[in-house]
């Protein structure tokens, strides 16, 4: 038996259920209050597993809503790892799961073919057979990956240093963030590593390849300790890969050597440069000639307990924010690209998009989130410029 | 059900007194080898010590040391009820496992007795202990995988009933015996009475079998025979959630608190021994808790963190022969007693023993039966399950409504009833909702054992189903079911009654154990029946103006 | 809300008494911040105002709240924030929702509040005071027929449990309906040929249903068409449902059915999902971002840190947070602790000792039993209220002063800079009394006043 998080803690008051963006939207999903803490009683009997579990989006806003504290997505997502185990994933799944793969693969080839690459009817039909969509919003892999970017960069030594794990989304297809990103750390007097460009594993949980989601970790850990140990930060500009390193990693991978000494010395880049804010490394202007935006909080920077630093950072300069104040934006990582799911995805985030295109008709020029999936899903379905809001500092204090 | 009257006038073989595991198994039994015979039953089947036990079916492993001759009867009895109870036993296998605190010289001893009585115990290094069960304690001394299994005691009991049931038995519950008959040195047959209607009836039979475990005293007396039976008082802690995969024993001469056992989807530690004269005696104090918990600790450190779910308690039936020691070194072996040799024909009592021998004990005393009736045959029941496969075609039926787990855990609950379950989901798509969603319990199993003769309240139906027995603890489930038999016509007085009664009775076992998780349920519970629901001040509806 | 680890005033927990405290003091002009694991118990109740149902002693449940209020303990939170302040509580609350387009409504208003009864999915009668226009039941005293209508498949509601005792309480003729299953709703769902059972339907699902307009049109048509609409023809008539009239807070699903079917349409009181609740809730978030109140979820409060304060009473400086896989520190010049007591671990149980989790003894909890105590608990899980009884469990919590400030016994002040909220007060038993949101609105409102007062005023919050 491996350890498990405790179900001690459900009083199955029904909370999480109410809270949950796919129960919201679908019948085929049981809920998370059956599928986590109720099942998991049975699932220690080693009965058979429920067939809905991968209508889980693994967003974690059980968690969030949860009176208890019971970690209610990870039941879900070490279940379905148990179930994968017992039943091979689609080949689907494997290549949602392995996009770094995919990032390798298509590095090699001539950017003019590239641009034909992903959204010609020929590979929307490959997409299709495997199961992918095909009105799912496959981004365009960038001309450079951000870790050749940054290559070419030249930085001006010093002292202070912090290490940037960029993540899959903003190497393969958004490496514009992350040298905005980079940008801002170098203005706030830091020289930045970026030691390794792994994917943090977030979607080969999800897609229930756990032991390789695992030895990723592994991977990823040992990279960054010495850096940690060391006490330099470790920054992420996508919050599902800041959660993996700062806390899931703990969770989901029981005894993984390393992430104690990783975890505490983990930044959300907004968090960070909120930090630099307070120690005076980073001054901004109290009120700025600026555009208005919209705001969406992506579910995994809520489940982070840090609050909404870049929206933060953005008000501190006088730029006009408004929140969304919708729960989920549906795409959830490799979820909504899915066949089965897209649909689903689409529905959870109706409210947010509602929200999205009325700001906009009165006047907002983009909408601003600090997850990558989370803007490429914005703008599939509202056609509205989607940033991180980083980047819109950066234009702020790059004037 | 059938009135008392009607039973009388059927004409039996043999009465048994008594539906717990022996009652029904004797039942069973009788019926097999071709008896007409009826049980009655106080309660609900199951009433007594075969609903509060821990839900062992030993190896054996416990006695090897100091009763070796209980110790071979558990583990032969344990090999067959694993053949024939499919539905109500879980092979679980057993650890047995030493702690720093326990006696190593007393390993050797146990180790070479559970050899000489033929129970396989087979040593373990502790790492493979802790990858096993990785709740024990991590500086466990010894450990040995002994075949214990788990069994629900309700199941094991109903499935008996019905099985006697297919074989032309009959039983009947909330019958009470008031007195027996004797007539020129031979029993005649009982007074039984209704305990809800008051409906009493004289049933003649040609022989009577006191099977009441730790009432055989009493019915004994009122045939004017004197047994001894000392009930003997256990107290057992149900914790929420299965921490172990296996029955943990400990190593060391039996005492307090030192077994484990995973029931479905909860651990149950048990138990304690304290005489009382009361064979319903199913009080238990936080005291009591408590010292079970520093039992326990020692095999499972983290047991304080474990949120338990409620606490019950039951008498076990020490027989004692005569002014023999009571308590646990009083021998679990069984008798059965004729008393034709005490000068009554037509009567005999099955006395002592324990869950795990059950099949043996009714074997013994239909031998008895038979002999004393002059029937010649043979006992079967260690060949026939106890729940005939599920036909095929009712699998398909089912499996639309339930997953494959549920299809096989409702199956076991439901016995006979699963065809009748399915009908009404497949009339009814809607009664596929779980009315307890803690333990997965239908609408549609809900309904069908509602309708059973048998179910007279709310808790009957909640041991056949096992609604209202999970986390909540009847929080949810309790109004749902009410609400339906409200749907179904149920008077309307008696509606709002069940609620408060149903609440009330599971309120009893958790009142010892309010702290930490269980202290949190209790609260949700409350503010949803108190200040949500007002069910408390559902009787005052007079306003004072003035205040 | 920019530097990250401080506030003016720092709530901890989000449930209702937590976001009401931050909404009061942010009114105030201070910087609040919330810090919540958890939505608290929002999403369970009924978000009703349940101000003060019964006294212990006595058997008739409370019509006027303010005068029962004189037979509660002195220690009781209404006695120690006075009529005054539960007053301007209340009044807080109801200009609250009206401004936001869903008003509560409360006879007698805050002057002189009454309580009405609200009838339940069970069948009995709740007192309660300051309740959603849905809940009212308005008229309900003159209707003649009143249909009590459920849906198949619904499986917290069954109007036959519900109208043997709603027909106690009203004159009018009281009829159950049961109307069939929509589509939208069906217990099976077709999935890849095989027929597979759906998820069961809960009332946030109808909920979410009537916020359709096709929705709304299914259920008009189906009960138009029930023999027992009928009944309603030429009569007064009233229909009253589960708590499903929309998941947003709004009087519009309401009023549409009103219209459609030509008869009042009410809400019943009925156990979780709270939807009543989710509606205040929402209602409650968009009031915090409109006041710039910075609401941070998955942040677990778990120590102080202390610096010497005047009398022998401590100054918390700081509280340290986990969040993030790590422990932050978040500085506030007043902490308002709204934990939820037992439910929401502000208060931690074992076998033998009741304490607060953040503050321990610095904050003392108004225990003299622990479990292992005989009275800890009475024989009957609902025991004789009228009587006086109620479990020793259910009203203890943190002792405080007059400021709600936690106090020892003698009444010294331990936590100069900290006040207690909500449930995890002591001297009430919510359950019993039926004041749950009360007692929290009141305590929130007197603890940001005085929160106030030891903080001074801040910046105008963002936004």
């Amino acid at each position: 038996m491996r350890p498990i998080p405790s179900i001690d803690r459900c009083t199955t008051c029904s909370t999480c259920v109410t809270a949950c963006p796919v129960t919201r939207v679908t019948r085929r999903f049981n809920g998370p209050k059956l599928t986590g803490p109720s099942s998991q009683r049975f699932r220690l009997l080693n009965r058979v597993e429920i067939e809905a579990l991968d209508y889980c989006s693994n967003c974690k806003n059980c968690d969030i809503a949860c009176p208890g504290a019971v970690q209610i997505s990870t039941l879900n997502m070490l279940a379905r790892a148990e179930q994968c185990r017992r039943h091979r994933p689609p080949f689907r799944d494997w290549v949602l799961a392995h996009g770094r793969f995919l990032g390798r693969l298509v590095s090699w080839i001539p950017q003019a073919l590239l641009r034909f690459g992903m959204t010609n009817p020929l590979s929307r039909l490959v997409l299709d057979w495997l199961g992918v969509d095909r009105r799912a919003p496959m981004p365009v892999f960038a001309a450079k990956s951000f870790m050749r970017l940054f290559a070419g960069l030249a930085q001006r030594p010093s002292s202070r240093k912090v290490v940037l794990f960029p993540g899959c989304y903003i190497n393969d297809y958004d490496p514009q963030t992350g040298l905005d990103v980079v940008w801002l750390l170098n203005r706030a007097g830091y020289e930045v590593i970026v030691p390794v460009s792994e994917c943090c594993g977030v979607p080969l949980v999800a897609n229930g390849f756990f032991d390789e989601a695992r030895k990723n970790a592994e991977t990823v850990v040992k990279a960054l300790e010495a850096h940690a140990a060391a006490g330099i930060p470790v920054v992420a500009a996508c919050t599902s890969c800041s959660l993996m390193l700062r806390q899931e990693y703990g969770e989901l991978f029981a005894g993984l050597k390393g992430t104690e000494t990783l975890a505490p010395q983990v930044r959300d880049a907004g968090e960070f440069l909120a930090e630099c804010l307070e120690r005076g490394e980073l001054p901004l202007p109290e009120h700025v000639a600026a555009d208005a935006f919209i705001y969406h909080e992506p579910c995994h920077l809520r489940a982070q307990g840090i609050g909404r630093p870049g929206l933060g950072l953005l008000r501190r300069c006088g730029v006009r924010v408004s929140e969304a104040g919708a729960d989920c934006c549906g795409i959830s990582g490799s979820y909504g690209f899915k066949k089965g799911k897209y649909d689903v995805g689409a529905a959870i985030g109706a409210p947010l998009f509602a929200s999205v295109h009325e700001a906009v008709s009165k006047g907002a020029a983009a909408a601003v989130s600090e997850c990558g999936t989370c803007r490429l899903q914005i703008a599939h379905h509202t056609g509205a410029r989607v940033r991180h809001p980083l980047s819109v500092l950066r234009e702020i204090l790059d004037r | 059900m059938k009135f008392l009257s009607e039973l009388a006038r059927t004409g039996w073989d043999v009465i048994v007194i008594g539906g717990g595991c022996t009652g029904t198994g004797i039942l069973r039994d009788l019926a097999m080898r071709g008896f007409k015979a009826l049980l009655l039953e106080q309660g609900d089947l199951a009433h007594g010590s075969s609903s509060r036990f821990h839900g062992l079916l030993h190896s054996g492993g416990r006695y090897a040391v100091f009763d070796p001759a209980a110790a071979r009867e558990c583990i032969e009895e344990n090999m067959i009820l694993r053949r024939i109870g499919a539905h109500c036993v879980e092979v679980t296998e057993g650890l047995f496992v030493r702690t720093r605190e326990d006696d190593e010289v007393f390993e050797e001893k146990w180790v070479a007795a559970c050899g000489a009585c033929g129970i396989r115990a087979e040593p373990l290094t502790r790492a493979r202990a802790l990858e096993l069960e990785p709740n024990l304690a991590p500086d466990l001394a010894s450990a040995y995988i002994v075949p214990d299994s788990a069994v629900d005691g309700f199941r094991l009991v109903w499935q008996n009933a019905f099985s006697a049931r297919r074989h032309g038995g009959e039983f009947r519950t909330r019958a009470c015996v008031s007195d027996i008959g004797v007539a020129q040195g031979r029993v005649t047959g009982v007074v039984a009475c209704d305990t809800d209607t008051a409906e009493t009836a004289f049933i003649p039979a040609s022989f009577v079998v006191n099977a009441t475990g730790s009432w055989v005293g009493r019915i004994a007396q009122m045939a004017g025979l004197s047994v001894h039976v000392q009930p003997d008082r256990g107290a057992l802690v149900a914790f929420n959630h299965r921490f172990t995969g296996r029955v943990v024993n400990r190593l060391h001469k039996p005492g307090d608190g030192d077994i484990f056992v995973p029931h479905g989807s909860i651990t149950i530690l048990g138990t304690s021994s304290l005489k009382t004269e009361d064979p319903a005696d199913s009080r238990v104090t936080t005291e009591e808790v408590l010292h079970l918990l520093d039992t326990g600790r020692p095999l499972f450190p983290q047991i304080d963190s474990y949120r338990i779910l409620r606490v019950f308690a039951g008498t076990r039936p020490l027989y004692m022969a005569s002014d023999g020691e009571g308590g646990r070194n009083a021998s679990r072996n069984f008798v059965v007693l004729d008393h034709e040799e005490e000068g009554l024909s037509g009567i005999a009592s099955v006395c002592g023993g324990k869950f795990t021998t059950y099949r043996l004990m009714a074997e013994r005393m239909v031998d008895l039966v038979c002999a004393r009736l002059g029937r010649k045959a043979a006992c079967t029941t260690a060949s026939e399950p106890l729940v005939p496969e599920i036909p095929e075609e009712l699998r398909r039926r089912a499996s639309v409504f339930f997953p494959a787990q549920g299809l096989e855990t409702a199956a076991s609950r439901l016995c006979d009833g699963l065809e009748g379950a399915v009908a009404r989901m497949e009339l009814e798509p809607w009664k596929k909702s779980l009315v307890c969603e803690c333990e997965v319990v239908t609408f549609g199993e809900f309904e069908q054992m509602a309708a059973e003769p048998s179910s007279r309240t709310l808790n009957d139906i909640r041991r056949r189903t096992r609604l209202g027995m999970g986390t909540c603890q009847g929080t949810f489930c309790g109004m749902r079911a009410i609400g339906r038999l409200a749907e179904a016509g149920m008077p309307a007085g008696d509606t709002s009654m069940l609620l408060r009664d149903f609440q009330e009775e599971r309120w009893h076992g958790f009142r010892p154990v309010l702290w930490g998780g269980e202290l949190r349920e209790l609260e949700l519970a409350r503010n949803v029946y108190g200040a949500t629901l007002n069910i408390d001040g559902a009787d005052f509806d007079r306003e004072d103006d003035c205040a | 809300m920019i530097v990250p680890d401080s506030a003016d005033i720092l709530v901890v927990g989000g449930g209702f008494s937590g976001l009401m405290a931050a909404v009061f003091a942010a009114r105030e002009g201070r910087r609040v911040r919330v810090l919540s694991r958890g939505q608290g118990a929002l999403a369970v109740g009924g978000g009703t105002i349940d101000l003060l149902g019964y006294v212990p002693g006595r058997a008739a449940a409370v019509r006027a709240p303010f005068s029962a209020m004189e037979a509660l303990g002195a220690d009781h939170p209404y006695r120690l924030a006075g009529i005054p302040m539960v007053r301007q509580a209340l009044d807080g609350f109801l200009q609250m929702c009206l401004a936001a387009g869903y008003p509560y409504e409360m006879e007698g208003g805050a002057e002189a509040p009454r309580n009405r009864r609200l009838l339940t999915s069970i069948g009995a009668m709740k007192p309660s005071c300051a309740v959603p226009s849905s809940m009212s039941m308005q008229g309900a005293e003159a209707a003649e027929e009143v249909l009590v209508v459920g849906i198949e498949g619904l499986k917290d509601f069954f109007p036959r449990l519900a109208v043997p005792g709603i027909a106690r309480y009203l004159k009018g003729n009281v009829i159950p309906v049961l109307l069939r299953c929509p589509e939208k709703l069906a217990p099976m769902l077709e999935v890849g040929g095989k027929s597979v059972p759906s998820r069961d339907v809960s009332t946030l699902d109808v909920a979410n249903m009537l916020e359709e307009r096709d929705g709304r049109a299914w259920f008009v048509d189906r009960l138009r068409r029930h023999p027992a609409f009928a009944r309603l023809r030429g009569k007064r008539g009233m229909i009253l449902l589960p708590p499903v009239l929309g998941t947003k807070p709004l009087p519009d699903v309401q009023k549409a059915l009103t219209e459609a079917l030509g008869c009042p349409v009410f809400e019943l009181v009925a156990p979780p999902p709270g939807v009543t609740g989710l509606r205040l809730r929402a209602l409650l978030m968009a009031e915090l971002r409109r006041l710039g109140v910075d609401l941070v979820m998955n942040a677990f409060v778990v120590r102080p840190e202390y610096t010497p304060g005047r009398s022998g009473a401590m100054h918390v400086a700081a509280v340290q947070v986990e969040s993030g896989g790590r422990l932050r520190r978040c500085e506030a010049s007043a902490f308002i602790m709204a934990t939820g007591g037992i439910y929401g671990d502000g208060i931690e149980v074992t076998p033998s000792a009741v304490r607060d989790r953040v503050f321990g003894e610095a904050a003392p909890v108004s225990s003299a039993l622990k479990p292992v105590d005989a009275g800890w608990s009475e024989p009957a899980a609902y025991p004789d209220f009228a009587a006086g009884y109620s479990h020793a469990f259910a009203r203890l919590g943190t002792r405080v002063g007059a400021d709600f400030r936690p106090v020892t016994e003698n009444g010294l002040v331990t936590l100069e800079n900290v006040f207690y909220a909500g449930r995890a007060l002591g001297g009430h038993d919510p359950a019993a009394e039926k004041s749950g949101n009360g007692v929290a609105l009141v305590s929130a409102f007197a603890c940001a006043v005085h929160a106030c007062r030891v903080c001074p005023a801040g910046s105008a919050p963002q936004q």
